[in-house]
């Protein structure tokens, strides 16, 4: 027979406590030291290499044909060298002695090459190479051991097995010399040092990882309420920045593929200046040497507001940006640091609305979505952004729910976030515009701070444009091109391309206009919306079907890693979205905390259905409404009050309920049948399809 | 009161020592999946290099071989010559043993390769753990490990690995190593 009296249960509790305690501490310090540990990978991307200068040279596949190598710097002593034109063979003549200077140790990685020949020789070209290295595999980085290291004076590369055309340049992604192996196929670990780096981070740590924060989220539960609400900001701003860098990590990992360094050296930094991921940085370059927010000279950003560049630059003036590849890694620092800043505020802020353990999970939820962060564009850094809108908003409702008078300072604050989010993408604006009126209905004078703050960057913003462009165009002119692409982002018969080559050469086919003008985007607005018009039909599933896919998860928009896997692989996104959009709802329905629900989950309606009609570039855009859903949604779902509150309103309860339930079920069905429904479809009551200028069907 | 009357008042208590256990259970399950990982990698290295190589449980001769349907199976002297039916991946011989509560099990091969193409692996349950495949005429050897995911006995297979039909091969050794 159970005892249940006497003092047992106490010290079971106080026992079961302690453990508690000791466990949450346990798995934090370890998320913590996951992160630290790899840093050095994220950030060098290898050990350091030594010191050894060379001057390259290449022989073209055809004689004829003149070859000449460029070097990128990654690291100091790690280089990315690369021919211009297909290469036989590419030649280092090596201007240090490697047996003074340590060297033992060849790593090579070429992301075109199966397998790579190393010659090392004595400089004598008719003579033979005094020792022969032949890799296998040179895809992830190989290494090389140097022999006779006294004679050897040059190293030459001979590609064996190119994986694409043979007629390519022939790049070595990364080349460095190095005096010992250590740390170069594999990071150098205290725990568990013989599972190799790969699967050990693609997939054991993210595992591990994703179980013990969801210990501490249940945990969370059983601590000490006071203890864990000061604890919160700091302890949720280091294990979000642990996270942050544990994906990069995870996401662009020197022993299984290659580091972010490498990574920006051979791809976005060798793209013309002006594409995604090299625009900011190309701008901020300029603008540190004192040449303006331009890309190159005389052109600016047609289709960009200018706040990322200038983020860029600021990140280049904390982390150095001695090089392209330096500015890049500085960005991304800056990136994960505002990322983890954010979560730490919004801890910070949010312990004045809901309790500790909510705050906790809320916090380590959000630290956990899935992210863009190695990525160098403003779309990276939304997310943070509309977590320091959501904590202005916080701190403004909890003002309001206390009834005390709203200081101008508070108000500052709350427009100043959508400033930040306005300074980078201009689709905060009719949400900027809805929330401003519904916070200021009562004290309208209040109304000039957010129209000041839209003025001040639209005009300056407008008026530096117009030095180069001698148009004036107060945000984008990518509206156009962007409502183009939207048009055919669900399955249709309209055989229409999208991408900017397309746009140019069908804006200059039709008009007269450049293709990066106002002029050009009012045009390509007109047509897309004359296509709407013509056929209202595709119009309809264009919607649905990106409302769809953005309720079905793309509203979570980034890289998932394991951490994020191994909860979808045991709980889907789109359940996951259902239940928290549910939630919204039964707070609208029944009125629970009704006010502080609509406030914080406006980017759902007032965000979103931008990217329903224009370009959503597969939910790219969507960073701000999936956090807002989270931080929406999740706190009530956490407490008591809200079951309370719909036991108390049984048949609004049922009616939300069953109203999911059916979208549920039916939502993916409708969509089918819609887009089977060719007389819905391609119905053309209104305009007639001859007098578009972009229908074509297959 | 009644018993879930007074359970409904520890309430509190129980779910502190559930979550508490619960807790410690989790963190020990990683800790010892990651460490018997780590333990098998280990293993696994030290076998490919031939570091410290106990005596091998089981050899070609001492491998109780099973048929399936080759064309011609015979050990002789210490290796075993195979020729394989002309299904293109059909399993040819294979030897079912105990594992005697080993965690993880190794194979290390050496085979001539005279036409078509072979598979040689460990299978668990029907399930494959690991398999070395080969199709390039002549010496192939190999070293394969696996963790032993249950307590079931282990089967090393030889199979057809030959599209086009029959294959010819000669297993000049096999050892396989087993290891708590």
């Amino acid at each position: 027979m159970i005892d249940l009296h006497g003092r047992w249960p106490e010290r079971l509790r106080s026992a079961g406590r302690i453990l508690i305690v000791i466990e949450f501490v346990f798995a934090v310090g370890m998320i913590i030291y996951s992160g630290w540990h790899v840093l050095p990978d994220v950030l060098s991307g290898s050990p350091p290499a030594l010191p050894v200068r060379f001057d390259a040279s290449c022989e073209s596949l055809q004689a004829t044909v003149p070859c000449h190598v460029s070097t990128e710097e990654l690291t100091p002593g790690r280089y990315r060298i690369a021919t211009d034109v297909a290469a036989s063979r590419m030649t280092l003549l090596l201007r240090s002695d490697l047996a003074a200077a340590g060297a033992r140790v060849i790593a090579v990685r070429s992301a075109a090459l199966k397998s790579l020949r190393i010659d090392m020789g004595t400089g004598d070209r008719d003579a033979p190479p005094i020792a022969t290295a032949h890799l296998a595999d040179v895809k992830v980085r190989a290494l090389a051991p140097l022999s006779d290291r006294t004679a050897i004076t040059t190293l030459s590369f001979v590609p064996e097995e190119p994986l694409e055309t043979a007629d390519a340049p022939l790049a070595l992604d990364e080349f460095g010399l190095y005096a010992t192996p250590e740390g170069l196929l594999n990071d150098a670990r205290a725990l568990f040092p013989s599972i190799p780096a790969g699967v050990f981070y693609q997939t054991l740590v993210p595992g591990a990882i994703a179980r013990l924060c969801l210990l501490t989220m249940v945990g969370a539960f059983f601590l000490p309420a006071r203890l864990l609400r000061r604890a919160n900001p700091f302890l949720l701003g280091i294990v979000c920045l642990s996270i942050c860098v544990l994906e990069l990590a995870i996401l662009f990992s020197p022993y299984s593929w290659q580091d972010l360094r490498s990574f920006y050296a051979g791809g976005p930094l060798l793209e013309l200046p002006g594409s995604n991921l090299n625009e900011g940085l190309w701008q901020a370059t300029r603008l540190l040497q004192g040449e303006g927010l331009t890309i190159v000279r005389g052109v600016v950003a047609w289709e960009r507001m200018p706040g990322y560049a200038l983020f860029c630059s600021v990140a280049g003036i904390l982390f150095g940006h001695r090089t392209l590849v330096d500015f890049a890694i500085a960005t991304v620092a800056l990136h994960v640091l505002f990322y983890s800043a954010a979560v730490a505020l919004f801890a910070w802020v949010a312990g004045k609305l809901w309790s500790p353990p909510v705050v906790w999970t809320l916090g380590l939820l959000i630290a956990l979505l899935p992210k863009q962060l190695g990525y160098t564009q403003g779309d990276s850094l939304i997310i943070p952004i509309a977590l320091l809108m959501l904590t202005a908003l916080c701190l403004r409702l909890k003002a309001m729910d206390e009834h005390r008078a709203v200081g101008l300072g508070l108000d500052v604050f709350v427009h100043l976030t959508f400033a930040l989010w306005f300074s980078i993408r201009p689709d905060v604006l009719p949400g900027w515009l809805v929330v401003s009126v519904f916070l200021h209905w009562r004290h309208w004078r209040r109304l000039l701070l957010p129209l000041a703050m839209v003025l001040s960057i639209a005009i300056s913003w407008g008026a530096y444009k117009a030095k180069y462009t001698h148009e004036f165009a107060p945000t984008t002119s990518g509206v156009g091109s962007s409502l183009i692409c939207g048009l055919w982002e669900v399955p249709s018969r309209f055989a229409m391309p999208c991408s900017d080559e397309w746009y140019s050469d069908w804006i200059q086919a039709h008009t007269s206009f450049d293709p990066k003008s106002q002029a050009a985007s009012g045009f390509a607005t007109r047509e897309a919306i004359r296509v709407w018009l013509t056929y209202p039909g595709h119009f309809v599933i264009m919607t649905y079907h990106k409302f769809l896919r953005c309720v079905d998860g793309d509203l979570w928009p980034g890289f998932p890693t394991d951490l994020q896997r191994s909860l979808f692989r045991v709980i889907p996104r789109p359940p996951i979205v259902l239940l928290l959009l549910t939630g919204l709802a039964l707070c609208i329905a029944s009125g629970y905390h009704r006010r502080t629900v609509l406030l914080l989950a406006w980017p759902l309606a007032l965000d979103a259905p931008f990217f329903w009609v224009m370009f959503a570039s597969e939910g790219r855009f969507y960073g701000a409404v999936g956090v807002a859903l989270l931080v929406a949604a999740l706190p009530p779902l956490l407490e008591r009050g809200f079951y309370l509150s719909l036991a108390a309103r049984p048949w609004r309860t049922a009616g939300v309920v069953a109203c999911a339930g059916l979208f549920a079920v039916c939502r993916w069905p409708l969509h089918d049948w819609l887009l089977r429904n060719d007389a819905f479809h391609y119905w053309s009551p209104l305009l007639d399809p001859a007098h578009s200028l972009l229908i074509g069907m297959k | 009161m009644t018993l879930s009357a007074k359970l409904r008042t520890r309430w509190p208590d129980i779910s502190v020592a559930v979550v508490a256990v619960a807790g410690f259970w989790l963190i020990w399950s990683q800790y010892s999946n990651l460490s018997a990982l780590s333990w098998w990698y280990e293993g696994t290295v030290r076998f490919r290099e031939g570091r410290d190589l106990p005596a091998a449980d089981y050899d070609l001769t001492t491998l109780p071989w099973q048929l399936a349907r080759p064309q011609a199976f015979e050990v002789n002297q210490g290796t075993l010559a195979l020729v394989t039916n002309t299904e293109p991946f059909a399993y040819q011989a294979y030897a079912i043993v105990p594992t005697r509560g080993a965690d993880a099990a190794y194979v290390r091969f050496d085979a001539d390769l005279a036409a078509g193409g072979a598979t040689i692996g460990m299978l668990q349950a029907g399930k494959w753990l690991t398999l070395s495949s080969f199709q390039k005429a002549g010496p192939f050897s190999d070293s394969i490990s696996a963790r032993l995911g249950s307590r079931g006995p282990l089967t090393v297979m030889i199979a057809n690995n030959n599209d086009a039909g029959q294959s010819r091969l000669t297993v000049r050794s096999l050892r396989v190593y087993l290891r708590k």
